[in-house]
């Protein structure tokens, strides 16, 4: 708690009042390029804002936790390697880790299907998984909520091959055999499905 | 009414795409489809925030094994940014001193020339090595159609040499730069930057002219990996405008994709 006996802390807070934003108040590219030229502290916030996606997306993908903290943890130091890297002009940074993540989640799927299938099993077993928590994070929170408000609009075919091409790595040709439609309707589907997504969502 | 090109946005976005060729050839669709590139950005950013929906909270030890990687691990300078047109400016400024000196003429010239393609490439980081000109150099030393090549380089040169040339130059759609120099009824395309095709397709030039178009060959084959070139053009009259447009490798009749590039002779 605290009181009048710590005039410090009022102090501080008069301060940021006053417009010097504190670095978990700076925008991703700010954040970034502070990264990019070895902050360590930056890349504590990038960590914090992106940690949990990264996790639960490769998690969604690979299932198995103890493979998936694994990948998690190669995309955050690629995060991290990479930071100079970044172009704004391109998108994101937040479609910068998640297309990173998604990318390395399915490799190791695609790589783990064409190892011994039985090896993969074993180690999954093998695994006491942790049990899972939801991001606690409210920003992230806000943003699950409006996902899947926004989910909840689509159709059921459009949500399902939007869900299996991102979660599911799966080529549009692998969701349209998956769904027994034509090519052209999965096509049709995943892009009228995400337009309206993006729509619902307010994305700019 | 949305063709069949312009409806892959979705899966590109969510990069749905069946392989790396796939992939190529929906960027190149893009890299002509300001509207369809718009469209997938957005797409893409909308995809990313399904993520947050599968969001977890990592463990404490997933959090210490990343900073305690990271404090070993070195980061990655950010990828050198050479822009075409500052090496074609350099280019463009090196040929018309020579002309200016009046004393370039045949193999000197096209020494300096070179050197001049040194200069750019140093100036450019060393990624504009492939500056159309080099090839040109080369060109020159290959065994069948030497002559004809030693004529066309005369011909290029004297173009970009010639200080009344007229120059117009445009970005291009997807990216890079394209150079027109045209002096009487020639004309030199310089080309850098412009983006890589899938196997089987190629950049081919095309004078337009009022009522008709017609094809100015298809540019050397590299071009289609990346790389910056040049390309001689011919018959070109006041008023015409010259085009490049991606084809088939083997070239076609009349242009079948929108071009990538106009330039007013």
């Amino acid at each position: 708690m605290s009181g009048p006996t710590e005039p410090s802390r009022g102090g501080r807070s008069g301060l940021r009042s006053v417009g010097l934003p504190t670095l978990d108040q700076q925008d991703d590219e700010e954040l970034i390029r502070r990264v990019a030229r070895g902050d360590t502290s930056a890349f504590e916030v990038v960590y914090q804002r992106y940690a949990p996606r990264i996790l639960g997306l490769v998690r969604r993908v690979l299932r198995d936790p103890a493979q998936s903290e694994e990948v998690a943890q190669e995309v955050l130091v690629e995060v991290w390697r990479l930071a100079a890297r970044f172009d704004p002009a391109q998108g994101s940074l937040r479609a910068w880790v998640t297309t990173m993540a998604r990318r390395r989640a399915i490799d190791r799927v695609r790589a783990a299907q064409a190892a011994d299938a039985r090896d993969v099993a074993a180690a999954a077993a093998q695994h006491t998984p942790d049990f899972d928590q939801v991001s606690e994070s409210v920003e992230i929170r806000l943003e699950a909520e409006r996902v899947r408000h926004c989910l909840g609009g689509l159709t059921g075919l459009q949500r399902e091959s939007i869900e299996l091409a991102f979660f599911g790595g799966y080529s549009h040709r692998e969701v349209s055999d998956l769904l027994e439609q034509p090519l052209g309707t999965i096509k049709t589907r995943l892009r009228d499905g995400l337009i309206r997504l993006r729509d619902c969502m307010g994305v700019a | 009414m949305v063709d069949e090109d312009h409806v892959m946005t979705g899966v590109y976005a969510l990069d749905a795409v069946q392989d790396d060729l796939e992939r190529r050839t929906v960027a190149l669709h893009l890299a002509g489809c300001a509207h369809c590139r718009e469209e997938a950005r957005s797409l893409r950013e909308t995809a990313a925030m399904l993520a947050a929906d599968a969001a977890l909270t990592p463990p404490a030890s997933l959090h210490d094994r990343v900073f305690e990687q990271i404090a070993r691990t070195p980061q990655e300078p950010p990828l050198p940014v050479i822009h075409p047109a500052v090496a074609e400016l350099s280019l463009a400024r090196n040929a018309r001193h020579d002309s200016g000196r009046g004393t370039g003429r045949g193999a000197g010239r096209a020494t300096r020339w070179v050197a001049a393609a040194a200069a750019v490439v140093i100036l450019g980081g060393g990624g504009l090595a492939a500056y159309g000109v080099v090839q040109l150099d080369r060109a020159r030393q290959a065994q069948d159609q030497a002559s004809r090549l030693q004529s066309q380089t005369d011909r290029v040169l004297a173009i970009l040499g010639d200080p009344a040339a007229r120059r117009a130059t445009v970005t291009a759609t997807g990216g890079g730069t394209a150079t027109l120099y045209t002096s009487g009824s020639q004309a030199v395309l310089l080309a850098a930057g412009l983006p890589r095709l899938p196997n089987g397709r190629a950049y081919q030039l095309w004078v337009v002219r009022p009522n008709q178009v017609v094809s100015a060959g298809l540019a050397p084959s590299t071009a289609a990996g990346g790389q910056a070139w040049n390309q001689l053009v011919t018959g070109v009259g006041r008023g015409d405008a010259v085009a490049i447009s991606v084809e088939p490798s083997t070239g076609s009749a009349q242009p079948t994709t929108t071009p990538v590039a106009v330039l007013k002779a």
